[in-house]
């Protein structure tokens, strides 16, 4: 085995000694290199920047002086729901900058905290507001489902009455009533997606819905000869078309097609059969974007 | 495999690349260099000369070590000069030279040297400065330090960098993958060192046939 392969490691191994390979003992010692920040890039839209003020490492406190005031409660009830939630988060992130820079003003202990304080129970005094607004709609969400359990039959009825005694219900205005009334009390939304789940509630609110708009438009269709509605196939034609005498017409061309068939559904079928009307109605919209996007292509 | 000293023939047959490791301490901040991606006690007595309570006798816990750097030199016979130059100059900072060492440390109001629970950040500011300082008394080139946060690299001015070459080490992924990432550098490092031995061979191939033509050349003439 050659020198060099010798298994050893120590200083004054003869084949070391070579003034070449060992540094020199007169060697100067260089002090500690420091790290530097210098080296790291961050990116500008780097999460971590929502925790500072226009990227500045702190603001003073002259910045941070506050002349206005906190939301009222009467401002905010007036703010629908998503600006209620957008507020919110501007305020969480402004309070967020507000603790990492009063931390550095504590850790300094400086005086300049108070200005952040202040700052800091305005924008906390305004998110509880918020909470407060809030619970209000809750409560009365919740106080108004209570009194619908009791009441609600006859506020359906009412309405069905106002419906069918207005000469003219084919304006904006009643669409948007019919379309608030099967969201807010049937939970029936506008438009369908995937998360569509047909429960009883539901099926009840296409029951009326439907039978409201088929008494409605049947004689102004000119389809008397229908009659009564037979099963949930055919009254869901009729709610699934818009609330108009050419929508209704529609429906009842489609259910002299469906009545061939002679077919009635038994009522513990019936979620089921509407569950699957309106998977197939998305599947289909579904398609026909694709098809859409592919010719546009 | 890293309980004793390794020679180059030892490490070129058993597949390491010409790398010296440093492993930083979590608890401490204390450094250990290491010829192979493993701390065990030899390094450990190796490379502490002189413990005391500022700079006590780490401990072999798997888990407290993380990689810091991982220097890449051209050839095993450099990879092993700068391991003894490290471990020399660890033994200047605690021994032969301790006072200028320690005149060069941070201090806090107790003139104890800066620290913070246990941990002490001049240790691996010293191996960083340690290392800058060997590369440039032994003159070594196509030096590639792979770092695990740029960060700790400091300012260029202290680094030639003609000569090396600065890398992060992938921090991607997490630190139970780290003998992974460590296994990915050594095979870097044996494709670098493939590329520059075959580029050295071309070289010298070349240089040889212009010698012998320019002798023949002569020969001819005379």
């Amino acid at each position: 085995m050659s020198r060099q392969q010798l298994a050893k490691f120590s200083t004054c191994a003869s084949q070391l000694a070579r003034k070449s390979y060992r540094i020199s003992p007169h060697i100067k010692l260089r002090p500690p290199i420091l790290p530097t920040v210098n080296n790291i890039e961050v990116k500008d839209d780097h999460p971590l920047w929502q925790f500072f003020h226009e990227k500045k490492f702190i603001r003073a406190s002259d910045e941070v002086r506050f002349t206005g005031r906190a939301w009222t409660v009467p401002e905010l009830r007036r703010k629908s729901f998503d600006d209620l939630h957008q507020l919110w988060y501007v305020c969480l992130k402004e309070r967020n900058k507000l603790a990492r820079e009063k931390h550095i003003y504590d850790e300094a202990e400086s005086m300049s905290v108070g200005e952040f304080d202040a700052l800091n129970e305005q924008i906390r005094t305004t998110m509880w507001r918020i909470k407060q607004v809030l619970t209000e709609r809750e409560a009365a969400v919740q106080n108004a489902q209570a009194e619908f359990n009791v009441v609600g039959d006859i506020y359906l009825e009412k309405f069905r009455n106002s419906y069918l005694e207005n000469d003219n219900v084919e304006t904006d205005e009643w669409f948007d009533k019919l379309e608030r009334l099967q969201y807010s009390i049937f939970g029936i939304p506008d438009i369908l997606d995937l998360s569509t789940k047909v429960d009883l509630k539901f099926l009840e609110g296409v029951k009326y819905v439907g039978q409201l708009k088929f008494d409605k438009f049947v004689k102004a269709a000119g389809r008397e000869d229908i009659g009564e509605l037979r099963d949930i196939a055919e009254i869901y034609t009729v709610f699934e078309e818009s609330a108009t005498v050419q929508g209704v017409k529609d429906a009842c061309s489609k259910i002299d097609e469906y009545r061939e068939s002679n077919i009635i559904i038994p009522g513990s079928k019936e979620i089921q059969v509407v569950q699957g009307f309106i998977d197939d109605k998305i599947q289909q919209s579904q398609e026909d974007y694709v098809t859409e996007s592919q010719t546009a292509a | 495999m890293a309980s004793k000293f390794r020679n180059t023939h030892w490490l070129k047959s058993n597949g390491f690349a010409p790398q010296i490791f440093l492993f930083k301490n979590l608890e401490s901040g204390q450094v250990v260099y290491s010829q192979t991606p493993h701390i065990t006690q030899y390094q450990i007595k190796q490379q502490f000369f002189r413990p005391n309570w500022e700079n006590r006798l780490p401990s072999t816990r798997r888990d407290l070590w993380r990689p810091m750097a991982v220097l890449q030199l051209e050839s095993y016979e450099k990879a092993t000069q700068a391991y003894h130059a490290l471990v020399e100059l660890r033994y200047m900072r605690q021994v032969s030279k301790r006072k200028e060492a320690e005149a060069l440390r941070k201090r806090n109001e107790y003139s104890q040297i800066w620290y913070s629970g246990q941990f002490r950040p001049t240790w691996s500011q010293e191996a960083t400065s340690d290392l800058s300082l060997v590369l440039d008394e032994l003159n070594l080139k196509n030096v590639k330090i792979y770092w695990d946060s740029l960060w700790r690299k400091g300012d260029d001015k202290y680094w030639d960098l003609k000569k090396v070459k600065h890398l992060e080490i992938d921090n991607v992924v997490g630190t139970r993958e780290r003998f992974v990432v460590l296994d990915e550098i050594r095979k870097l490092g044996l494709d670098d060192f493939k590329k520059l031995n075959e580029q050295k061979k071309v070289v010298s191939e070349a240089a040889a046939s212009e010698a012998a033509g320019a002798q023949a050349q002569a020969t001819a003439t005379a």
